[in-house]
């Protein structure tokens, strides 16, 4: 365990320590404690008057409000990035979605956001927001964390800019189904020779595209690494493909 | 008579000798002779550097000699201005791409089309969409900031339903499938 990890943790638990410490409990029945509780520690305004309109409009009960607001303070206390959490708040009320469902998502968010912040704190040592994001999304989605370690292991003493394009890569293929193996290939071969730009982050539009042309991943795969060995940009990829015009919406022409 | 009052008295004796003395003036070259055996103290490098930057300066330069100075300082103050300006814009604004969500509706069933999303923290009145009776769709048009942002278009107010020309999709752990729109720069919704 590194010494910028143990001096995070730290900083964690004497937060908790005087957020919750004098609070009824996470689960207790103060509402208003709860709402006071999390204003304090940083929970948007917004997502709190939301959770209070609920119980105002008898949508949900005050017990409910607690279970839908916790998440969010536990969140703030662990200093994770509040807006997931806002977000999947905001997204489900917008739905009609029940609360127990929003409590159990983000309930696993919330699990899959320290398993991100645990791998970045002891492989690059560095908490990048936009990397913990990506992995907190993807291994919520059902991205395999054996990936993310595999790569941090391998890419953690990149750039802090090629780390978060590559890290996006693995979460966005890995969430279509895209071998890992293949992205690492991809992300070896880009690294070694300097080409990975930004730009590669959302490779997975090609992927997907090709993919809709009957094309196979290995093959997309190769087309990636013969455009990378030529110093190619990631555009270059659907030509090498032997696609000439190209769209998102997957309308491909020879 | 102790010792004490004798001291006093000549004391006094002693002023009144002094106080009725007449001016004297001092002999010619008296003051020069004292300055020139006065060992003269050397300022410190410092006090030096004051002094010359404080002191009054006169410069004389003609008009064809300043004009290249002027020149280059009026260049130099713009350069460093432009490089202000961008370094500001650049970190206070995110780059923001125009994007266009298009739901077909060639009976046009729906009465309301809003989109939902990451964007506008799922608010459909921030984003209602309008028909075009041309193209027989909902359209509306948004500027958005680069990542990649889960939606929805949201139907008469209540019905969910995903852009079926989206790239990708997401399940997003209610039992929906949310649609995913790429913005990786100005040059958005083409690879």
């Amino acid at each position: 365990m590194n010494s910028r990890y143990s001096a995070h943790l730290l900083v964690i638990v004497v937060t908790a320590f005087f957020l919750l410490g004098a609070s009824p409990g996470l689960t207790g029945d103060n509402f208003g404690e709860l709402v006071n509780h999390s204003l304090k520690c940083g929970v948007s305004a917004d997502s709190v008057e939301q959770v209070k309109s609920l119980v105002s409009d008898s949508l949900v009960t005050e017990d409910q409000a607690v279970s839908l607001l916790s998440p969010l303070l536990k969140a703030c206390v662990e200093q994770l990035p509040l807006f997931p959490f806002e977000d999947k708040l905001a997204e489900g009320i917008s739905k009609r979605v029940v609360p127990l469902s929003i409590v159990r998502v983000l309930d696993k968010r919330l699990e899959a956001y320290r398993f991100a912040r645990e791998l970045l704190l002891t492989s690059s040592g560095r908490l990048d927001q936009d990397a913990l994001v990506v992995i907190g999304e993807s291994v919520e989605k059902g991205v395999s964390k054996n990936d993310f370690e595999s790569y941090a292991m391998a890419f953690e003493d990149q750039s802090p800019e090629i780390f978060s394009t590559g890290v996006t890569m693995v979460a966005l293929q890995g969430q279509v189904g895209f071998d890992y193996a293949l992205t690492r290939t991809i992300l070896e071969h880009g690294v070694k020779r300097g080409v990975l730009s930004t730009d590669w982050r959302y490779f997975v539009r090609i992927i997907l595209a090709a993919r809709k042309q009957d094309v196979s991943d290995k093959a997309i795969a190769n087309a990636a690494v013969s455009v990378i060995l030529a110093d190619g940009a990631i555009s270059d990829v659907m030509p090498e493909l032997g696609f000439t015009e190209r769209s998102l919406a997957g309308e491909l022409k020879q | 008579m102790s010792g004490n009052e004798d001291e006093h008295m000549l004391d006094a004796a002693i002023k009144y000798e002094i106080r009725s003395m007449s001016d004297q003036r001092p002999p010619d070259g008296f003051l020069n002779r004292v300055m020139d055996k006065l060992e003269p103290k050397r300022p410190t490098v410092w006090v030096r550097l004051k002094l010359w930057l404080t002191g009054p300066r006169s410069m004389t330069f003609s008009p064809i000699q300043a004009i290249p100075v002027v020149t280059c300082a009026l260049a130099l103050l713009a350069l460093g201005l432009m490089n202000m300006n961008y370094s500001i814009s650049d970190e206070a604004e995110p780059q923001l791409s125009t994007v266009r969500f298009v739901l077909s509706d060639k009976s046009m069933s729906a009465h309301t089309v809003s989109v939902i999303g990451s964007f506008n923290s799922w608010k459909a009145e921030r984003s209602v969409m309008w028909y075009n009776d041309v193209e027989k769709t909902w359209i509306l048009e948004a500027t958005l900031p680069p990542g990649d942002h889960e939606y929805m278009f949201l139907v008469n107010g209540d019905k969910l339903v995903a852009d079926p020309l989206a790239p990708m999709t997401r399940d997003d752990g209610f039992g929906n499938k949310n649609s995913i729109m790429f913005v990786n720069g100005s040059n958005e919704q083409s690879l």
